[in-house]
């Protein structure tokens, strides 16, 4: 199983104790600590390839239409770096790779779509990985990793509304407020919970996080079997990023151990398992 | 000239006859699995065939929704579904999902796929794709404006669906599973609680922000009207209606309004929009606007305060009419009395008003008002109506 994570600063990745870096370009990617420049992305496949890491681009934005050439553009470009995977969720993507008989370079990252063995059995027969829901349990996640192709999303905080619409920047115009809400960190808690939930603006739109990260560590020896294993690093500063990176580094490679669970603990006790043991209704009295 | 197809929702196979009567070239339904809106009481095996009867008798088509994002679990009979709608004439599915596209060419080729607009296609080169391995149709996401849906038809032969009427979700399609984490409900398999409407406080680290004003993030519902005209020049091939779950008032009243306005433009008359936009307004219970068609959301395309207004002009339904004595029996849906103005309005009806004088039951019984959903009432009309015209309060 690789290791693989979203760098945050490029000059640190010889401390990323990891198997692969995810790193994007600001026009294509929804949502990063940190984006980068064409030259950096140069310097980052350098750097991975002096330290034998493999390179992830993440290209998950849905695209539009006017932005298709431009994307394709920038695909020609950056393919000549020799960038081993592609994160992407919109279709455009897999055309373009696709026409080149190269799909095996791809992983589809629309994670709320990957929910099923069948469906991500028809991306591993394009040699496509697939990163699944993390709103499925542990049962589904074991029953679809049986195939090779599939990446576990398993630590952090999950994406879980993604919308083109610039909802708190219309919301200031609305309220006629001066605060600050494009590219503010936010948190969003609904009138009848306690919970808080990340809200995030970009030029890309609007993203809400779950309140709590997702943990999947005691259940790491279930689903051994994984292609890789994702740590989203979304809101996570870079020391701890590379506290949990040793975490994860070690149960991969030895195995777990409830030393390093208390310790991934310490770093944050905000932890949850989702929905690995408890399965979402469809609503009562509809069942299918 | 090829035209283009008017796509109604049914959610069941009353509303199905309905939006074929009121001018649906296609209705789409949901069966009891695969298929999303939960609550829609989705047809069973036997209404999908009596459906598909109803439509081909009536020159028009059914399209089912196969639109869940599947688990594991969910693809139980999976086979035998798509061959059985193959075999009662099904049309077309509409999937997100590969394995069922791919299944379905595999065991029934004869229906078309449709990809749902849960997989949010917004370019050309997605279409391509997905035509390239055997869709026929994508659903465009709602995301989609006109000039990037002439700049897609221009560059891909695949149909294309987009929608012009109903709810809108506040994310991408597909994409939101706000539902899933606050109510333990499903969006992607139909257990939607409409997240993106409840109030939210706003936070920067433990500071509230903006007060007492709740922060909101839903979407008025779609309504392009003033779109239409364009989006027969770009060439769209089926412009499709949402709410499966709506009432048979809604649906007879949007299609019609869509289909007059789709047949006035093939005439060449002038659209009158001042006349369809009131017209849907006697159905619209929501808030509209133009969504993403002419660019951007603006706070004019976002819910801010709640923006249901529930309308009781609905009054009753034609079930048959006596040429010889001029008495309509009717079934009632909503209060009126003696002397209330009503509007009848059908598939060949148009508006027409007549203000209601006595109203007998199935007794003979004289009524000093209707007050009972579903009571089976009398009266005289003094022109022709029709089984399954519809009628509303005009004016009390």
């Amino acid at each position: 199983m690789m290791l693989i994570t979203e760098i945050i600063n490029y000059k640190n990745i010889p401390q990323y104790d990891v198997d692969g870096i995810i790193f994007s370009y600001i026009n294509f990617a929804t949502i990063s600590n940190k984006h980068f420049t064409f030259e950096e992305i140069n310097e980052i496949v350098r750097i991975a390839s002096d330290n034998n890491k493999k390179t992830i681009l993440k290209v998950d934005k849905i695209i539009e239409e006017n932005e298709v050439n431009a994307l394709y553009e920038f695909l020609d470009r950056v393919e000549a770096l020799d960038i081993d995977y592609y994160m992407f969720t919109d279709m455009a993507v897999l055309h373009y790779f696709k026409k080149q008989n190269r799909t095996e370079k791809l992983i589809y990252a629309a994670k709320t779509m990957n929910c099923s063995y069948n469906d991500s059995l028809f991306y591993q027969e394009l040699g496509i990985k697939v990163i699944l829901s993390n709103e499925l349990t542990l049962d589904d996640l074991k029953n679809i990793s049986q195939l090779d192709n599939i990446v576990i999303d398993g630590y952090g905080y999950s994406n879980i509304f993604y919308s083109k619409r610039q909802l708190l920047s219309l919301f200031k115009e609305h309220t006629k407020t001066d605060i600050e809400v494009h590219d503010k960190l936010l948190a969003i808690k609904e009138e009848k919970r306690n919970n808080k939930y990340s809200i995030y603006e970009n030029d890309n739109g609007t993203f809400i996080f779950t309140a709590q990260k997702y943990a999947i560590y005691k259940e790491l020896t279930a689903l051994k079997r994984c292609a890789m294993f994702k740590i989203e690093s979304v809101f996570i500063d870079e020391a701890s990023l590379l506290s949990i990176i040793a975490i994860y580094r070690n149960a991969i490679d030895h195995g777990i151990n409830e030393a390093d669970f208390e310790k991934l603990i310490s770093i944050d006790s905000n932890i949850g398992d989702s929905f690995l043991y408890k399965k979402p209704s469809i609503l009562e009295g509809d069942k299918q | 000239m090829k035209k283009v197809e008017l796509l109604a929702p049914a959610g069941n196979l009353d509303k199905l006859k309905i939006a074929i009567l009121y001018g649906a070239d296609a209705v789409y339904i949901g069966g009891k699995k695969f298929s999303l809106r939960a609550r829609a009481s989705n047809f069973d095996l036997e209404d999908i065939k009596a459906a598909c009867e109803f439509a081909s008798e009536h020159n028009s088509s059914v399209h089912v929704t196969m639109n869940i994002i599947p688990h594991d679990e969910d693809f139980d009979g999976l086979v035998e579904y798509l061959k059985y709608l193959e075999s009662v004439g099904v049309k077309a599915i509409i999937t997100s999902s590969m394995h069922i596209m791919k299944t379905a060419r595999e065991v029934a080729p004869k229906l078309e796929i449709h990809m749902s607009t849960q997989l949010s296609v917004t370019n050309s080169e997605a279409s391509n794709y997905y035509q390239s391995i055997g869709a026929s149709r994508v659903v465009l996401g709602r995301e989609v404006n006109l000039d990037q849906m002439a700049a897609i038809r221009q560059k891909t032969t695949v149909g294309l669906e987009a929608f012009i009427h109903g709810g809108m979700c506040s994310s991408y399609s597909g994409r939101c599973m706000l539902s899933n984490h606050f109510v333990n409900r499903d969006a992607n398999r139909g257990g939607c609680a409409h997240s993106c409407r409840w109030n939210y406080q706003l936070y920067q680290d433990k500071e509230e922000l903006v007060g007492d004003t709740f922060f909101n993030f839903g979407s008025k519902d779609l309504m392009a009207i003033k779109a239409i005209a364009s989006m027969l020049d770009i060439g769209i091939d089926s412009f499709k209606i949402e709410g499966r779950m709506k009432s048979e008032y809604y649906i007879a009243t949007i299609v019609r309004c869509y289909r007059n306005l789709i047949d006035d433009y093939y005439a060449g008359k002038d659209i009158d929009y001042q006349y369809y936009l009131q017209e849907l307004a006697k159905a619209e219970n929501r808030d509209t606007s133009t969504g993403f068609l002419f660019g951007d959301v603006t706070v004019n395309e976002q819910v801010y305060q709640r923006d249901e207004h529930p309308t009781k002009e609905f009054v009753g339904v034609v079930v048959d009419y006596d040429k010889n004595s001029n008495i309509a029996t009717v079934e009632q849906r909503n209060h009126f009395r003696p002397g209330n103005e009503l509007e009848f309005f059908g598939p060949n009806l148009p508006n027409t008003t007549f203000v209601v004088g006595e109203i007998w039951d199935e007794e003979g019984n004289s009524l000093d008002a209707a007050r009972h959903p579903k009571q089976i009432i009398f009266f005289k009309v003094d022109f022709e109506v029709h089984k399954n015209d519809m009628i509303r309060l005009s004016r009390v």
